[in-house]
């Protein structure tokens, strides 16, 4: 056991496993004591875990090859670990609101986190899997966390099934790749030669990760479970998670896979034009603010898919910022979601943000602002996000699917606008209740964020990546 | 002698599990789940990984199915209900179960080339157990560590879902009863003769 | 010489600051602030351009083969590939006449302003577009290259569009602004052409390379952009347009003119300019009399190279020139708003500037235009001075006997009709400032006809009879105006409500008064430049240094000599007598025409104008100009409109567009709605058939590889 490897590969993990297990330990002794420390302890453990992973971003191989990190997915890991925290942070008022308090919270997004960074830094399948497991276990009891709520407890159960089911696919695929390949590592499977039970194996597990993502036509749990889901909760899945779960689909494509991308790119472009047309159409209808990103986020994810189709070289770089970018962006907008509280409860249809430029401008600004960002409006961030993804997909050649991505932006517009009309113009409700500080903070500086900061940040991300790229 | 074993457990293997979803009473496909499970581990056994075999047996049969079963019978859920929809989706899902058979043949057609010539069930070693026991804690030392986190998530899953507590339960507890002394116990009262307390 | 750099950029830039600062900050200066700033800004820049100018002309001479030329850099603009435009200011002899004679007209119309504007409520907003139009038109003749002269071209529509809107409360004034903007867009069309034709064919924008390039006849020192033969030299070159092989010189310069021609209201493009006089009489004096009508005459001139060398443009601007004199000039006649009889005298007399310029004799146009902006604006602010002691009456046929009312104003008015007329002494110096500059078009026009240019005959024949016209209208409106009987109808009744000008607070009887001394003392400062700018500056414009002068500003082919050809046999020329003497006779006898008939036998000419000859009513209708408009292009081009907004924006863009496809949208929605049904079983069917299709075109794509 080489422990200067391990340590050069896989600190932030060990360090995040350390702590949870302290967690653990120390909630069982203190029980209630814990809960509300806990959540800060906790943010400040992901945080630290951020730190690390930048720390020492150069990465490495350790465990015999199972697990192998580099710039690329330590950077995404120290922007995971960050959303994840943050997600934490702003969780504290409204879990104390609703009386759900409660240590676990705090274990359960730590552990998540974990499975994130195990999956990001998997070089084997079987490390895969049991990323996925970490990261997916927690976030089923998460789902549920409000146990006496009915709508809380049927999201959970229902991602639970379906993610079972997904979890059972990338398990049949898995074998199948190890039963052609003769070897559940990445890099003997990219030596393999490339065969039909290959490829079925592979179908089988783009399948498993496309539903991990929630990209159509596998993201029928999404609606259901943001709706479902405590906010804060949902939060934490439109950010962290997604990101993860979108690098490691590219991790494994690209580097167990990258030489048959002829073989899989029509897949991917398929699931990516899906995801954009049913992210567009579906959220038109919808009032429920819950559910109309979880459509929103279905669409993001196919103009990320794009950059995935492009390949590693041209697309890698891309996925990267569009994915940083969406998941920094999501946390402000849940901030605001976080902050609809009246006098008896949270309120999550679109109606309620009626007259919200009145009320409480400074939301209103930093919602349009996000909103705005999320819908692709230049100069904010999003625009960037989407400049890149289509600029990959040019690249690459792949002109259909970005002209069904354009097409699915404009569609898309009509109900990020009617967001922004009804807050800029609709009658004057009661303003909602004051925000807690956290949240306020979270949402004006994911706001600033949206806001071109990021051509700086973009610049330095391409290079961090490996990409060249530059705008305009 | 081995091809023809092969043959009889992997079909009442197959049966079995096609029984597990076509039995009307669900009892009885719990219990057709436990024969399958059997047969597979009869299929282990074939390929001589015995440790496996017994594990297959005490895990799921031992443990996972006796749980289903004690939970099936303790719910009362109206399985015939559940099976109503089933022939209006049936050629849905047929296409989409034939589909996905034809491509599995396919694969499998694809097979024949890559077929390993030899397979070693203990690989560097005597038995099976000791094969395992040599990477378990070496080479695989992660996934065995990740695996336990996995099952820590697990129970805090559990518990956070389920454990509550309620007021005004009575529970057993045992320092308490260990704990106490004669003197918390017994009073000593002066009762006069035809008074009562 | 020209002035130090410092107060070069304070002429060229402070009306533009004035101009923001009034036009922004009006509400914390307020009216008195605004209208100080801009007035002393522009005042000052008009004293100084007049005094750069004298030094020019008479401070030492200068190498009539070199050319004179000073350029002020202030700041890159444009910098695209081969397409480079900058922000600069050139001097020289072009732009010194244009500066002076626009900020000085300039300067005192703002001092007039504020006895015309005194009762208006928006003083401020007024100065400010006065100022911005200075600054604009400032820009336009200081450009060094074609782009800048765009933006100020442009920037002098949009003021001159604000400010024939300015009574935005009228509809006649909001109709007459589009009317102009519209109109000028016409022409503007074919200057953004030119300017992109000369981009194409010379690869610059800027005025030095393009026209040395034409001088020497070469395009070594250029990068053209269309490829032309090796031995190609911009003289003989061509290219294709609209399916024609045409010589490159004579695309761009028609091209070009066709914006000129837009700007300067000329035949075919000349019908705003009548319903331009809604404006304020002091913006109809600026702007309409004095300096942008007068655009496109100053950019035929600066770029004479290019009609030097291309005879069929050249002969295409002396016939629009010949025929605009002539045409403006008969529907002088009959017209009976004060302001439109002036409205079309000027369209007249630029007729005469374009054939002049059309001829070859391009110092003889921007002479004109010297002077024509003295008299003319003279005679606008007269005639303000006039509507505005009238209470606000243009009609004509209303007035009568003002001067012994107005006697200031009358003998201003006076000294106007003479000089515009022409009035002077052949082989003198004794004239008025139109004597000295339309007589060297006439005789040029003629000289140039000797030698055998296009048009130039018909030129100098319509300009006599144009000045016939112009003396007996011009005559015409003195008469009528001010003198006989006062009209019975007095103006206080009907007029007064389609006016519209606010001054209901008028609290004068409806006798005439003579005009503040605000308005009195332009009027004097007017009528100097208008007796005495011929006098002094003939020998530099047109006489004997006119080399000297120009020094290289305005260029003449070798075998260009008109201006040398005009004077009479005996001195050098090769102009008969009678030519010097024609001019002088057909305006006496248009005077005598004018006096016969308004004068003593008042009332003739109301009985002429009653009985409605065919020749009246063509001219008192314009030649029906605008109603063959309204027929054909306004019609025409609503029902063109109808046809794409109907049919083609409505049913087919609307209807696959955002209609269609706002519909497709709600019916995908919905569908997608009813598919997501919230049943496990549906999605776990959805997922496990998703991995079924997936793994089908996956090996549809092997086997296809295979």
């Amino acid at each position: 056991m080489n422990w200067d490897e391990i340590f050069a590969a896989a600190t932030p993990e060990l360090y995040l496993a350390f702590a949870g297990l302290i967690a653990v330990v120390l909630g069982a002794v203190l029980r209630e004591r814990f809960a509300t420390v806990s959540i800060k302890a906790g943010a400040l453990i992901l945080l630290g875990a951020c730190a690390l992973s930048l720390f020492n971003i150069e990465g490495g191989v350790a465990f015999n090859g199972l697990w192998e990190t580099d710039r690329f997915t330590n950077l995404a890991k120290a922007v995971c670990y960050f959303c994840a925290g943050v997600a934490l942070l702003i969780a504290e008022p409204y879990l104390v609101k609703e009386r759900l308090i409660r240590y676990e919270y705090a274990l359960l997004v730590i552990f998540a986190s974990l499975g994130m960074g195990i999956t990001l830094s998997a070089n084997d399948l079987m490390t895969l899997y049991l990323g996925i497991e970490t990261l997916s276990l927690s976030s089923y009891v998460l789902a549920a966390f409000n146990r006496d709520s009915q709508r809380s407890s049927e999201a959970g159960l229902k991602y639970f099934v379906l993610g079972a089911l997904a979890s059972g696919l990338i398990l049949y695929g898995s074998s199948l790749v190890y039963g052609f390949s003769g070897s559940t590592n990445y890099d003997a499977i990219a030596q393999a030669e490339f065969g039909i039970g290959l490829v079925f194996g592979l179908v089988l597990l783009i399948t498993g990760l496309a539903f991990k993502v929630s990209a159509a036509p596998l993201h029928v749990w999404t609606p259901d479970v943001y709706e479902g889901a405590p906010t804060p909760v949902v939060a934490f899945f439109a950010s962290a998670p997604k990101l993860a779960s979108m690098v490691v689909f590219a991790t494994i494509l690209f580097e167990a896979f990258g030489n048959a991308i002829d073989q899989w790119q029509d897949v991917i472009l398929i699931i990516s034009g899906a995801s954009m047309l049913i992210g567009a159409f579906g959220a038109l209808r919808q009032t429920n603010l819950k559910r109309l990103f979880a459509y929103s986020s279905i669409g993001n994810m196919g103009y990320a898919l794009i950059a995935l189709a492009a390949g590693e070289d041209i697309g890698g770089p891309a996925l990267l910022v569009y994915m940083v970018i969406y998941a920094l962006s999501q946390l402000g907008i849940f901030g605001v979601l976080l902050s609809m509280r009246r006098r008896g409860g949270m309120v999550e249809d679109i109606s309620e943000l009626s007259g919200l430029s009145s009320t409480m401008p400074w939301l209103a600004v930093c919602m349009t602002a996000l909103v705005f960002s999320v819908a692709g409006i230049p100069p904010l961030g999003g625009f960037f996000g989407k400049l890149v993804v289509f600029q990959a997909g040019v690249e690459a050649g792949l002109w259909p699917i970005v002209i069904i991505g354009v097409i699915a932006s404009v569609v898309s517009l009509g109900y990020y606008l009617r967001i922004i009309m009804i807050m800029w113009g609709g009658d004057k409700l009661a303003p909602f209740e004051n925000m807690s500080g956290t949240v306020g903070i979270t949402v004006s500086a994911a706001t600033i964020l949206a806001f071109p900061v990021f051509t700086v940040v973009i610049g330095w991300m391409m290079s961090l990546a490996g990409g060249s790229f530059s705008l305009g | 002698m081995e091809v023809i074993a092969f043959s009889i457990l992997s079909a009442i293997v197959l049966i079995a599990a096609f029984c597990v979803i076509a039995a009307r009473n669900p009892v009885h496909s719990v219990l057709f789940l436990i024969l399958a499970f059997f047969t597979s581990s009869g299929l282990l056994v074939l390929i001589g990984a015995e440790f496996l075999a017994m594990l297959l047996i005490v895990v799921y049969v031992g443990a996972v199915a006796v749980l289903f079963l004690f939970v099936v019978m303790m719910l009362d859920v109206d399985f015939v209900e559940l099976k109503q929809g089933f022939l209006n989706y049936a050629p849905f899902g047929g296409v989409v179960a034939l589909v996905f058979f034809a491509e599995i043949a396919l694969v499998a057609s694809a097979m024949g080339a890559s077929r390993p010539e030899t397979f070693d069930a203990s690989p560097n070693a005597e038995t099976n157990v000791e094969a395992i026991g040599q990477v378990m804690y070496t080479d695989y030392l992660l996934l065995f560590q990740i695996s336990g986190i996995v099952l820590l998530i697990a129970m805090i899953g559990a518990i956070v879902l389920t454990l509550r507590h309620r007021p005004g339960v009575r529970r057993q507890s045992v320092e308490e009863q260990t704990g106490r002394k004669r003197a918390d116990a017994v009073e000593l009262k002066d009762v006069r003769p035809g008074q009562g307390i | 010489m020209t002035l130090p750099d410092p107060l070069i950029l304070f002429i060229v830039l402070a009306p533009g600051i004035a101009a923001a600062i009034a036009g922004l900050f009006q509400r914390f200066i307020g009216d008195r602030v605004a209208m100080l700033v801009t007035t002393i800004t522009v005042g000052s820049a008009g004293i100084l351009s007049l005094y750069q100018l004298f030094a020019y002309a008479f401070g030492g001479h200068h190498d009539a083969h070199h050319h004179f030329q000073h350029v002020i850099h202030l700041a890159r603009w444009i910098d695209v590939g081969q397409f480079h435009a900058d922000w600069a200011i050139r001097v020289d002899a072009m732009s010194i006449v244009m500066m002076a004679v626009i900020t000085s007209v300039s300067g005192l119309v703002h001092l007039y302003s504020w006895g015309y504007m005194s009762e208006d409520p928006h003083k401020a907003r007024f100065f400010s577009y006065l100022s911005l139009f200075t600054f604009m038109m400032l820009m336009l003749v200081t450009g060094d290259n074609l782009i800048q002269i765009f933006f100020g071209w442009e920037g002098v529509g949009l003021a001159s569009y604000l400010l024939i809107g300015f009574w935005f409360h009228k509809d006649s004034a909001n109709s007459a602004s589009i009317k102009a903007f519209v109109t000028n867009r016409v022409g503007d069309f074919g200057l953004a052409l030119g300017i992109m034709a000369a981009f194409f064919v010379f690869g610059t924008v800027e005025l030095n390379p393009m026209l040395e390039a034409i001088k020497e006849n070469t395009f070594e020192h250029v990068a053209p952009i269309v490829s032309f033969a090796e031995a190609a030299t911009p003289r003989d070159a061509s290219i294709d347009f609209l399916g024609y092989g045409v010589p490159v010189l004579e695309l761009i310069g028609v091209l070009l003119f066709i914006g000129a021609m837009g700007k300067s209201a000329q035949f075919f493009l000349h019908v705003w300019l009548p319903d331009a006089m809604e404006g304020p009489t002091p913006v109809s004096a600026l702007i309409h009399a004095a300096t942008m009508v007068t655009a496109g005459v100053y950019l035929v001139c600066l770029l004479s190279p290019i009609y030097e060398y291309a005879p069929y443009a050249s002969g295409f601007i002396a016939l629009i020139g010949a025929v605009t004199a002539l045409y403006a000039a008969t529907v002088g006649m009959a017209q009976n708003d004060i302001k439109r009889v002036i409205a079309f005298s000027t369209c007249s007399q630029l007729g005469y500037m374009f054939f002049a310029a059309g001829v070859g004799a391009y110092q003889a146009a921007m002479f004109h235009l010297f002077t024509h902006a003295f008299f003319k604006a003279l005679l606008f602010l007269g005639a303000g001075s006039v509507i505005h002691g009238m209470h606000h009456e243009q009609d004509m046929r209303r007035m009568g006997g003002v001067a012994k009312y107005m006697k200031i104003t009358y003998a201003a008015m006076l000294i106007g009709t003479i000089a515009i007329i022409g009035l002077g002494i052949p082989h003198t110096k004794f004239g008025f400032a139109g004597f000295f500059s339309k007589d060297a078009i006439i005789e040029t026009a003629f000289a140039a006809g000797i030698s055998g240019v296009s048009f130039a005959q018909l030129a100098f024949w319509f300009g006599i009879i144009a000045a016939l016209l112009t003396s007996f209208y011009s005559w015409r409106l003195i008469y009528m105006t001010f003198h006989g009987p006062m009209a019975e109808s007095n103006h206080h009744d009907d007029a007064h409500e389609d006016d519209g000008h606010e001054d209901d607070h008028h609290a004068h009887g409806g006798k005439p008064h003579e005009s503040p001394l605000v308005m009195l003392v332009p009027l004097i400062l007017l009528s100097v430049g208008a007796v005495f700018a011929g006098y002094f500056f003939y020998d530099a414009f047109v006489g004997h240094h006119y080399e000297e002068f120009w020094s290289g500003a305005i260029y003449a082919a070798p075998e260009n000599h008109v201006l040398h050809d005009k004077y009479d046999v005996a001195h050098g020329g090769i102009n008969p007598g009678w030519v010097f003497w024609a001019p002088l006779v057909v305006t006496i006898l248009g005077f005598l025409i004018a006096t016969f008939t308004y004068l003593f036998n008042r009332g003739l000419g109301k009985r002429i104008a009653d009985t409605g000859g065919p020749l009246h009513a063509l001219f008192a209708n314009k030649w029906y100009f605008d109603e063959i408009y309204q027929a054909t292009f306004v019609r025409g081009t609503k029902v063109l409109g109808d046809f794409f907004w109907k049919v083609g924006d409505r049913k087919i863009i609307d209807g696959f567009g955002p209609d269609g496809l706002s519909g497709l949208a709600k019916w995908g929605a919905s569908r997608l709605s009813a598919m997501h049904t919230g049943y496990l079983y549906h999605y776990a069917f959805v997922i496990l058939g998703a991995a079924a299709v997936f793994g089908a075109v996956i090996l549809i794509n092997v086997a296809g590889a295979n």
